[in-house]
């Protein structure tokens, strides 16, 4: 037999004495790495065998295996498209995942390339842990400032209504969930996402500004020619890895913020699988919603990437 | 660099960037602010600034409400439980993985990298926690979690700086590699700790989804759902609605919004000083690899 000639059997053989001396070699490495190991089986690579559900007729007490498989095996990700839902859900995803890179993506930028003008050192440092701060803060907790300062007899409508306009319900108006939501995100990360460009501008080669100073140059002339094609590889990279991670909308955030009078601009295809999924346990057709908008995700990621490794040069992975 | 008069330039971006930290403080000095003030002026939302009048009432009715206490508690349960598994699962995968010599490095690199572009998403996840019945269990929302891949590149990221040559000759001495990692590498890696301290911290204190969604029984819940309670879907607490017939207690149940979300806050308040020196090298870390 084949399988039994020789050669196989030392090559096999040979295999198995590796595999034996490598386990026996890193034997407490693998020990300290197992728990680790399990976490990701269970609760990474379970769940993304679970992702059949969205093509079977889940039922919680027959468990994944032993659902049916739905009949046609695509009817779940049909009625997604032919769904009423469908267009609006499109629409709020592409334009909140858009003004979300328009604003929270320069705003860092420009915050970071500021700080590094200012003259005052003890300025620039109160500047910077302060703006660090929301970062830490729960989104619950910010939601509920937000809601609080905004409600009709909150401090932004008091001011309003001084100036003789009508109070605005803001969370109940479809025409401000975005500029809050998008709003909310660059005063909760600015700061943070700012961090990186520091460093990059820190990393600069002070000698360059000492000869440009030399050669007349002034802030701006530093600013444009020194600064910023310095910090471009950082800010090129951070842009790639932006866009990739685009149209992951969390849906936390948006739960919170949204009610019944905003759905219309205010409900994402995450949002719609966690009210489906969880809150309606049509298992199966939020299954179906939520592979298909990770699909999506992974191929703008993959397309992202493509493009500017062929453009210039750089790429994660 | 030489002293020269502030140009019109300097004072525009020095008045930017003093907006800048008013917008960023604004909100807590005002809570802050409402927190403190005497009753009747925060149910009428005069506080602007400064606390108008002065009381603590509210504090000490928080200090008596049980809802309170009890999440108030779960919230540092899960925290503290959760941090301490998470940094060191953390640490010690990030230690395995470091390792030059080890046969699966490269494997398993991929096995837990892979995870961050492709996951079950939202629905397959609650299914398994509760296959594995999890449900209304508090390791419901510290397990699914435990290990969060970002901060185990960085933190492997940091490994790999460490030279490997301090591992060899301890190895040589003898040495196995829970040795070598808690007696070499442990203590060189005091501000990784610290880093990965406060990312796990931080996250598990600030929760609230997992919760929402896996735990039902109200005395497991954390702070972050009895605020949600009481500040988004603006649900008086079951207490002050039974005590609720006295005209004072309808007067503070306003202003315990304010001073639950200091007291929630609190903690982070404390530990923001001490790690914050840390934070800047925990992001650029994970910036060079990510």
């Amino acid at each position: 037999m084949l399988a039994n000639h020789p050669a196989r059997v030392e090559k096999r053989q040979n295999a198995l004495s590796r595999l034996g001396y490598n386990l026996s070699k890193d034997k407490h490495l693998l020990l300290i790495i197992l728990p680790t190991v399990l976490f990701y089986l269970l609760f990474c690579y379970w769940p993304m065998y679970g992702v059949v559900i969205a093509f079977k007729d889940f039922n919680i007490s027959l468990g994944i295996l032993g659902s049916d498989w739905a009949n046609p095996l695509f009817k779940h990700f049909s009625s997604m498209v032919n769904s009423y839902y469908f267009p609006r859900l499109l629409r709020n995803t592409l334009i909140i995942s858009v003004e979300q890179l328009l604003f929270n993506f320069p705003l860092p930028i420009i915050f970071a390339l500021l700080l590094n003008e200012v003259r005052s050192k003890r300025l620039k440092l109160v500047a910077q842990t302060c703006s660090y701060l929301p970062h830490f803060i729960s989104m619950v907790v910010v939601v509920g400032i937000m809601m609080d300062l905004l409600s009709t007899d909150g401090l932004v409508n008091q001011l309003v209504v001084r100036m003789g306009g009508a109070a605005i319900p803001f969370f109940n108006e479809p025409d401000y969930f975005r500029t809050l939501y998008v709003g909310s995100g660059v005063w909760q990360e600015f700061g943070w996402n700012s961090i990186i460009y520091l460093a990059a501008i820190a990393a600069v080669d002070t000698q360059q500004y000492e000869a440009s100073i030399v050669d007349g140059a002034g802030r701006w002339k530093q600013l444009w020619y020194i600064t910023l094609p310095s910090i471009a590889p950082t800010i090129i990279t951070l842009l790639i890895i932006n866009m990739g991670w685009m149209l992951n909308i969390g849906y936390e955030k948006i739960i919170l913020m949204y009610n019944r009078a905003t759905y219309e601009t205010a409900d994402v295809f995450s949002s719609y699988v966690y009210r489906k999924g969880l809150l309606d346990a049509q298992y199966s057709f939020a299954g179906a919603v939520g592979l298909a908008n990770s699909a999506v995700n992974i191929f703008i990621l993959l397309l992202t990437n493509a493009i500017s490794k062929r453009t210039c040069d750089i790429s994660i992975f | 660099m030489k002293k020269t008069r502030w140009t019109l330039g300097d004072v525009i971006i020095a008045f930017v960037m003093i907006m800048a930290i008013f917008i960023t403080l604004y909100p807590f000095i005002y809570v802050l602010s409402m927190s403190l003030s005497e009753p009747k002026y925060v149910l009428s939302k005069q506080v602007v600034l400064l606390p108008k009048g002065f009381s603590i009432d509210s504090y000490r009715m928080i200090l008596q409400e049980q809802t309170v206490l009890t999440s108030f508690m779960n919230s540092i349960w899960y925290t503290v439980v959760g941090t301490l598994l998470s940094v060191s699962l953390t640490f010690s995968a990030g230690y395995v993985l470091s390792r030059r010599s080890f046969f699966l490095r490269r494997a398993l690199s991929f096995f837990m990298t892979l995870t961050m572009f492709i996951n079950g998403g939202l629905i397959p996840l609650y299914i398994v926690v509760c296959q594995l019945g999890l449900y209304n269990s508090r390791w419901a929302i510290i397990l699914p979690y435990v290990v969060s891949t970002y901060n185990l590149i960085i933190c492997r990221s940091f490994l790999e700086s460490i030279p490997e040559s301090m591992a060899e000759s301890a190895r040589i001495d003898g040495a196995n590699d829970w040795i070598i990692m808690l007696r070499i590498y442990l203590p060189l890696s005091s501000s990784i700790i610290a880093v990965l301290i406060l990312f796990y911290g931080v996250g598990y204190w600030n929760s609230y989804f997992a919760p929402l969604i896996f735990l039902s029984d109200k005395a497991l819940q954390p702070i972050q759902l009895y605020l949600r309670s009481i500040l988004i879907t603006s649900q008086m607490s079951s207490a002050s609605a039974a005590a609720g017939v006295g005209v004072e207690r309808a007067l503070m149940n306003e202003q315990l919004k304010y001073s639950t979300i200091v007291v929630s806050c609190f903690p982070i308040a404390i530990l923001y000083p001490f790690v914050q020196r840390h934070f800047v090298k925990g992001v650029m870390i994970g910036a060079v690899k990510a």
